[in-house]
């Protein structure tokens, strides 16, 4: 190449950067406008954006810088027009294409101008100038760094502090899922396990907006998975009492209420086994399966809806009527084999579950009635939990560590009369902030009334008006004591324990 | 005269520059003016000087054709001067019984001719040396008869008397290479002029510049100059912006020009733009050389409208707007 052609091809490269740094500044100030308004539209997502409409930025400015870059004979005259060369590039840019380049005047012309181009430098006609497009380009991102680091932090809601409520439902998820693993029945282990994921799912929601809602959805989601546990462990209990109006199946009923599903599968199967063998001819076999038929029938009406165990009764009830033995043979083994997939030790278990459905319900209820009522302020006690889940009928319940010993006897012993000093026992010192205080104590049959009332550590209002929960368990206390079991002589403290703690009017 | 175009267009700066230095012997000042007549001179144009009486018009046409080494005649154009008495007239001649007629050359018939005051001469007179500029020949009685070569008409008006003058019309206007104003000479020339022409005789000037036959052969040397396409285009371009529907929006060309410059504008532009490149040491012509001949080649050329007329808009202006812009 020519020196006079590489000096423009040098120039030339010079205006096409030139005009890059250009188009860039120009397209970079679009960007950050697009930036700040992405940074406040969605302040999360503005990061990775700023790269791609940066990028897009700067290579549109590359493509436009080099679609528009000048051709050899325009940076001629561009370059003539301001150095003062007299057209000497162009004159030799065009001369020099000619046919007759070499001939008289042009020869002449081109070897003049040449002479005069070989010491002019092009380099001080394209410097490199600061765009002035780029200083429009702060504006956004000065805005942007005083949103992002200034403004924005005075904007953003404070951390939210965890729910104080959500926690301490939380935690009384949890200790419930600790007795439940206590247990030996499988279904109170799973128990165990769903409330512990409720527990951690409370846990995560307690820094969340809406802590309440969680709360109430975890509870029902427990609510309904007892409810489910329990209307299993109805089955089987309907399904012994059937099984136990007919003689043949009497045994298998008896292993069913002992709630040991294995002997009742296998009785159940045995006796399968004896009809086949007995055929249907058998009066005696066909007057069982006259009373077999009818009792399976409404076992499985009452079961619950397309469970297997309903539809095993029901296929079973089905075969009887058809006095078919060789049939009902089947349908009792195929009932066998459905009653031993079912959890042994649901019986158990059910008083377990029931409380743990009213400790449930309770503290739904309390969750809704937050902060209504009297209140009176805590006397630095964490948590006030009466729950009392007991694992086996007739088993005693334990106190907390912060009451004393039981008044002594037995239930029902009319001649009991205590065989402490105080039917309350020592005095129990104070709970630390924040300690947790559980009475635990015996669970009848009967109905019971539980009240789940969680608190922040520290001095608060109590979240539940005193005069409203002493009115509902005076009574509660009194219909107890004439319809438990409780010793005469020990009826006196029950009363004078509530007298004690009435509300001042 | 060698061959190589380097050497020659060293001679020939070399000859403009004497031929100007011996003219400066006369002329005071007017630098601007003596080189655009050498140019005129050596393209073969001719020029209309305009100025004020006194300042050297007639002493520069008689001082060129001293140093140029051509016949000079001078025409005072006046109102009463017929046609015949610029181009010639058929005369009877001869003895009693041989008379016949014969073609007595009138003054256009030199190398050099000033026309002085051409604007007071009727139309048709002027239309006489209108033929005469063009074609380089006259017609009388029907005979063509050439004029010398080279012929140059360097005519003067004065633009002070405009009453009782018939000024001149467009296409004769069109016809001069060069409108040329000359200035008042400033103090210090005024000095210079009275020193040299209140004390002693002129100067005396030497023919430096060959012959009629020199001039020739330079004319035919300059025009080989060539010029970049980008060069002639910018020509091309302020010729026509001269026009108004051409002319750049909003400005004063197309506000104020009825009609715009001819093609010999552009011919104008070019052949002095070559003499500009080669006094300039370059064998191309160049932009600034256009520049450098737009007014005294176009100023004539453009005709102003009324609305121009009335505001006093000069043509040189609207030139001057129009060489910036494009």
């Amino acid at each position: 190449m020519n020196p006079t052609r590489s000096q423009l091809t040098q120039l030339r490269q010079r205006l096409v950067l030139q005009a890059f740094c250009r188009g860039a500044a120009t397209a970079g100030v679009g960007a950050s406008a697009g930036t700040l308004a992405w940074a406040l539209a969605s302040p999360a997502t503005w990061w990775p954006w700023t790269l791609v409409l940066w990028g897009i930025a700067i290579l549109a400015a590359a493509v436009w810088a080099v679609a528009t870059a000048p051709a050899l004979p325009e940076v001629a005259a561009w370059i003539d027009e301001r150095a003062g060369t007299c057209d000497r590039f162009s004159t030799l840019l065009e001369f020099e294409a000619l046919p007759e380049k070499d001939a008289g005047f042009y020869k002449a012309a081109r070897e003049e101008c040449a002479r005069f181009l070989a010491q002019f430098d092009v380099r001080p006609w394209a410097p490199w100038v600061f765009p002035k497009q780029a200083l429009w380009m702060m504006a956004p991102l000065v805005l942007l760094a005083l949103v992002e680091w200034g403004v924005r932090p005075m904007w953003q809601e404070p951390e939210r502090e965890a729910d104080a409520t959500t926690v301490a439902m939380a935690e009384q998820l949890e200790q419930m899922a600790k007795k439940a693993e206590e247990s030996e029945s499988p279904e109170m282990k799973e128990l165990a396990e769903a409330l512990k994921k409720s527990a951690e799912q409370l846990r995560e929601e307690a820094k969340g907006e809406t802590p309440e809602k969680a709360m109430l959805r975890e509870l029902s989601a427990l609510e309904e998975a007892i409810r489910q546990a329990q209307a299993a462990a109805n089955d089987l209990k309907e399904l012994a009492e059937a099984l136990a109006k007919s003689e043949a199946t009497k045994e298998a009923a008896e292993a069913l209420k002992e709630a040991d599903t294995e002997a009742a599968a296998k009785g159940l199967e045995e006796k399968a086994k004896q009809m086949a063998e007995a055929g249907a001819d058998d009066p005696a076999t066909k007057e069982a399966m006259a009373e077999l038929e009818k009792a399976l029938r409404e076992a499985a009406k009452k079961m619950r809806e397309k469970s297997a165990l309903a539809e095993a009764a029901a296929q079973a009830a089905q075969a009887a009527r058809s006095q078919n033995s060789r049939a009902l043979a089947e349908a009792l083994s195929q009932l066998g084999q459905t009653v031993r997939q079912q959890r042994k030790g649901s019986q158990h278990s059910k008083q377990s579950m029931q409380q743990m459905l009213s400790a449930l319900r309770d503290m739904k209820a309390n969750r809704d009635s937050q902060g209504q009522g009297d209140s009176q302020p805590g006397d630095g006690v964490g948590r006030i939990a009466m729950m009392m889940p007991g694992n086996n009928p007739g088993q005693q319940g334990q106190m907390g560590e912060s009451a004393g010993e039981m008044p002594g006897g037995q239930p029902g012993s009319e001649m009991d009369q205590g065989s402490k000093d105080s039917p309350y026992g020592a005095p129990a010192p104070k709970a630390e902030s924040g300690q947790q205080s559980q009475l635990q104590g015996l669970l009848g049959e009967g109905e019971s009334l539980h009240t789940l009332l969680p608190a922040k550590p520290g001095e608060e209002p109590a979240k539940a008006g005193y005069k409203a929960l002493y009115e509902a368990a005076a009574p509660a206390a009194e219909d107890a004591l004439q319809k438990e079991k409780i010793p005469i002589g020990s009826r006196p403290y029950v009363r004078r324990y509530f007298e004690a703690i009435r509300p001042k009017q | 005269m060698t061959n190589q175009p380097e050497a020659q267009a060293e001679q020939f700066r070399e000859l403009f520059c004497r031929i100007q230095t011996e003219l400066q012997k006369r002329i005071v000042g007017q630098g601007d003016i003596v080189e655009r007549v050498l140019t005129a001179l050596f393209v073969g144009g001719h020029v209309l000087l305009e100025g004020v009486p006194g300042l050297g018009k007639t002493m520069l046409v008689r001082a060129l054709a001293e140093v140029a080494n051509l016949k000079f005649s001078r025409i005072q154009f006046t109102p009463d001067l017929m046609p015949s008495d610029i181009v010639g007239t058929n005369l009877i001649a001869g003895e009693e019984n041989s008379r016949k007629f014969q073609f007595q050359p009138g003054p256009v018939f030199a190398n050099l001719v000033l026309a002085d005051e051409i604007n007071r001469a009727t139309p048709k007179t002027q239309s006489a040396l209108l033929e005469a500029m063009q074609e380089h020949h006259v017609t009388v009685g029907g005979v063509q008869h050439a004029l010398p070569e080279p012929f140059l008409v360097l005519a003067t008006q004065n633009p002070l008397e405009m009453e009782g003058t018939y000024p001149l019309p467009e296409a004769q206007l069109d016809r001069f290479l060069f409108k040329l104003k000359v200035a008042y000479p400033t103090a210090d020339e005024m000095h210079t002029i009275l020193d040299r022409t209140t004390a002693g005789e002129d100067a005396e000037l030497q023919a430096v510049a060959g012959d009629a036959a020199d001039l020739l052969r330079w004319r035919a040397f300059i025009r080989q100059v060539p010029l970049a396409r980008e060069v002639q285009e910018k020509a091309v371009n302020l010729v026509l912006a001269t026009h108004p529907e051409n002319a750049p929006e909003g400005s004063k060309a197309r506000r104020y020009i009825r009609y715009g410059a001819s093609p010999r504008g552009a011919q104008a532009l070019i052949l002095a733009g070559k003499i500009f490149a080669l006094l300039d040491g370059r064998f191309h012509v160049a932009k600034k050389d256009l520049e450098k001949a737009a007014l005294p080649a176009l100023r004539h050329r453009v005709i102003l409208n009324f609305e121009g007329e009335a505001e006093g808009i000069t043509t040189d202006e609207i030139l001057q707007e129009l060489v910036k812009t494009l």
